[in-house]
């Protein structure tokens, strides 16, 4: 485990604990994704990227380092918090030539365009992602989770119950 | 040529049955749930037919063409009640092509049997015209600037102070390489595509970045707006693939992405109209939301296969079948049945829904009887599934 501090904001927080997830969860989730290398970094913004499945959630924090430029990174900032509850269930296909400013750590190369099945109450519907195009693992946007997946859920629910 | 409303607007509402009504509402409930099918894939009782409705639905009423264009509160009026009269979707709609154009200095017109049309000199005369073309942001494109959201926005406002149940806020890109060439002009347009790409790709990147903002503004003020994404000029017929890639496709994927962030969608609906028999594979990687639906007109001279349509895209989004929308307007009510029939058997086993509609727009001089006939196949043949 790396020796790293994880700083969460009074407001980030708030948002966190409206949606019923702990800090504690998120810091963890930072330190996991800087210990195995599972995360994308944004080469333009040096914002970092990581995501955690769990049982009915899937959670992404959007982390920088609290001194940019400065080496090597003793503290990082958690940014954003999201999440979906849509299940994702396997990559459908990517788009080679639509390349991303997020690279995938693990592989050191930049992410493509992909398109993920995404399940939620037994309806199987497709998503945006960005994709590492090796180890294909892949990210639901912060605005795609916020909009068309949550809708979606929504709609689900409703027409479901 | 000066127009004026058939119906004072100010009227209108009074010349339609409120949607208070009990019948009303009783229709509304099972046309709601029928609509939602193919995207929750709760099936209710047959496949919808959408028959792509504009200024038929007017003139049908006694309306007119140019009421359809000029006053949006009769178009969208009168497709609510155009809908619930055949039993077909359970919203009302706006749009027409060539939107924002004006934006770009072109002067657009109705007559009494078309919509808006450019008139007048092209505004893109030549490769270094088309470096000088802006980009719209979204203050540019609010309704006291931009004809186009201001027709669209009364459209809005009027179904949700009038006909709440039915109110769909839309953003039609149309087909950016078709408003491309009515900048240019569309020969000259086809020609650059050859000797002048770059010119047409700056054309091209203006229109997606503007008709985005736009997307974006509809959305910040209606919550959301279910987004129709065309290719029509560039099809198979016009341009080889690879030129439909390059300048459409790509362009389209661009826009999508582009207008998703700014918070337009979340539906999306890719309106494939002409031929697109050498061209339809590449749509299969357009970027989907949960709910996407993919229409195209035609395969050479007839209309595009259900049974390919659900082959190729079944998997990845709801598929509209079509029935060939020239033919709608003859007195031959068995021939649409008979063709209705076809596409829904081919398609109605679709993994992610089917919906029956029209190759394109449904004629202004549509017969109403092939309107029924289209209905009379989907009750008859419009089960979900095989069973």
């Amino acid at each position: 485990m790396v020796m790293i501090d994880v700083v969460v904001s009074k407001e980030v927080e708030d948002a966190l604990a409206q949606k019923g997830i702990s800090a504690d969860m998120c810091k963890r989730l930072v330190y996991d994704a800087e210990d195995k290398k599972t995360k994308f970094v944004n080469k333009v913004t040096g914002e970092n990227l990581t995501k955690k499945i769990m049982d009915n959630l899937t959670l992404y924090v959007i982390y920088a380092p609290a001194a940019p430029g400065a080496q090597p990174v003793t503290a990082y900032v958690i940014k954003k918090v999201y999440s979906h509850k849509m299940r994702m269930k396997n990559l459908v296909y990517t788009m080679p030539e639509e390349v991303k400013d997020w690279w995938c750590v693990k592989d050191n190369c930049p992410t493509v365009r992909g398109q993920y099945d995404l399940e939620y109450m037994n309806v199987t519907r497709m998503a945006p992602t960005l994709t590492c195009p090796k180890c294909q693992d892949s990210y639901v946007e912060e605005d795609i989770a916020a909009k068309p997946v949550a809708v979606a859920e929504m709609l689900f629910e409703k027409k479901r119950a | 040529m000066s127009y004026q409303p058939t119906v004072p607007l100010d009227k209108l509402p009074s010349h339609f049955i409120s949607h208070d009504t009990e019948s009303h509402k009783k229709w509304h409930t099972g046309s709601v749930t029928r609509f939602a099918s193919p995207f929750v894939d709760v099936f209710k009782d047959r496949i919808d037919f959408d028959p792509i409705v504009m200024a038929h639905a007017t003139t049908l009423l006694g309306f007119t063409n140019r009421d359809f264009y000029e006053s949006p509160e009769i178009a969208v009026h009168c497709v609510a009640y155009f809908n619930e009269l055949f039993d077909l979707l359970p919203v009302a709609h706006f749009f027409y092509s060539n939107v924002f154009l004006e934006k770009y200095g072109v002067k657009l017109q109705t007559t009494n049997t078309l919509p808006w049309i450019a008139v007048g000199d092209r505004v893109v005369k030549s490769p270094e015209d088309a470096d000088k073309l802006p980009k719209f942001e979204k203050e540019d494109l609010k309704p006291e600037k931009c004809k186009t959201t201001e027709l669209h926005w009364r459209a809005f406002d009027y179904e949700k102070a009038n006909i709440p149940d039915m109110m769909l806020p839309m953003h039609n890109v149309f087909c950016l390489f078709s408003m491309a060439a009515e900048l240019v002009g569309p020969e000259k347009f086809i020609i650059w595509t050859r000797k002048e790409p770059k010119a047409c790709h700056k054309v091209l990147d203006s229109l997606a970045y503007t008709s985005a903002s736009g997307a974006s503004l509809t959305a910040d003020k209606y919550g959301f707006d279910m987004m129709v994404i065309g290719s029509v000029l560039a099809n198979s017929t016009v341009l080889p693939p690879k030129y439909v890639k390059e300048f459409s496709f790509d362009h389209q994927r661009d826009f999508v992405r582009r207008a998703l962030a700014g918070g337009g969608g979340p539906q999306l609906w890719y309106h494939l109209c002409g031929d697109h028999s050498r061209d339809y594979t590449m749509w299969k990687d357009v970027i989907t939301t949960p709910f996407t639906v993919m229409h195209i007109g035609y395969y050479g001279d007839d209309v595009f296969p259900s049974d390919l349509l659900k082959k190729e895209f079944g998997n990845r989004m709801s598929m509209l079948a079509v029935i060939d929308g020239k033919r709608m307007i003859e007195p031959n009510f068995a021939w649409i049945y008979e063709q209705s029939k076809k596409q829904l058997l081919g398609g109605r086993d679709a993994p992610r829904g089917c919906i029956l509609g029209t190759t394109c727009e449904t004629p202004l001089i549509t017969n109403p009887g092939c309107t029924l006939a289209a209905v009379k196949a989907c009750k008859d043949y419009g089960t979900y599934g095989t069973w």
